[in-house]
């Protein structure tokens, strides 16, 4: 059981294209700073939805105009993103 | 004490940057503090292990070298994701060393024997 940390734009970037490459279904997978962009990709958004755990940290969301509440994500702050951290067996940043 | 296990996973080609040379180091320090290290090469952190690099007409170091030195620091468990191989039209003959080709669900399974995961 891993949390999948993704930094990137899938818009400039193949690394979360790679990440859910490798992802098991009981993983799971947090998107911060740019790699919140990844909830407007309609080409992931299949993908993205079949993900039971999936995170995007609300200050890099809100920074970036994405806050409206309209994508299917849980989103946390840095104090969920710590407990999910333990939560999980490790961690991975890709 | 028991050692912890550490996944050292490359991700990305040898040149350009300092990332390949970075997981090496970080690779050999914690076999010489006694921890239990893997390396991993996936996507193109496949190509650090061509044997046929000769990095020296770009003024780069041939780090690729040191992996053979790795099973003299008990670092012998190295793996690559065959995917990312066929993706790239290589095969095991083309690397510098000895690995242990994983299948994707092979690599998801040994990657969840690690305590860590670092990621190059």
């Amino acid at each position: 059981m891993t949390l999948h940390i993704v930094s990137t734009s899938p818009f400039t970037c193949q690394t979360l294209g790679q990440c859910l490459n490798r992802m098991t279904p009981q993983d799971g997978l947090l998107l911060i700073q740019d790699g919140v962009y990844a909830l407007t990709d309609q080409r992931l958004y299949t993908q993205l939805a079949g993900i039971a755990k999936l995170y995007a940290l609300n200050e890099d969301m809100q920074a970036r105009g994405l806050g409206d509440g309209k994508h299917n994500v849980e989103i946390i702050d840095y104090k969920a993103f710590v407990s999910l951290t333990l939560a999980f067996e490790r961690t991975l940043s890709w | 004490m028991n050692p912890i296990s550490i996944a050292i996973i490359n991700r990305h080609a040898p040149y350009g940057q300092a990332k390949g040379q970075e997981a090496l180091d970080l690779a050999i320090a914690g076999a010489n503090f006694g921890q239990a290290v893997s390396v991993f090469f996936i996507d193109d952190g496949v190509f650090q292990l061509l044997i046929t690099q000769t990095p020296q007409q770009i003024d780069a170091k041939n780090y690729s070298k040191t992996f053979a030195a790795l099973t003299f620091y008990d670092i012998d468990d190295i793996y690559v994701c065959q995917q990312s191989l066929t993706q790239r039209n290589l095969t095991p003959d083309d690397l510098c060393i000895p690995v242990s080709v994983l299948s994707a669900e092979q690599l998801q399974q040994q990657l969840a024997l690690h305590q860590h995961l670092v990621s190059f």
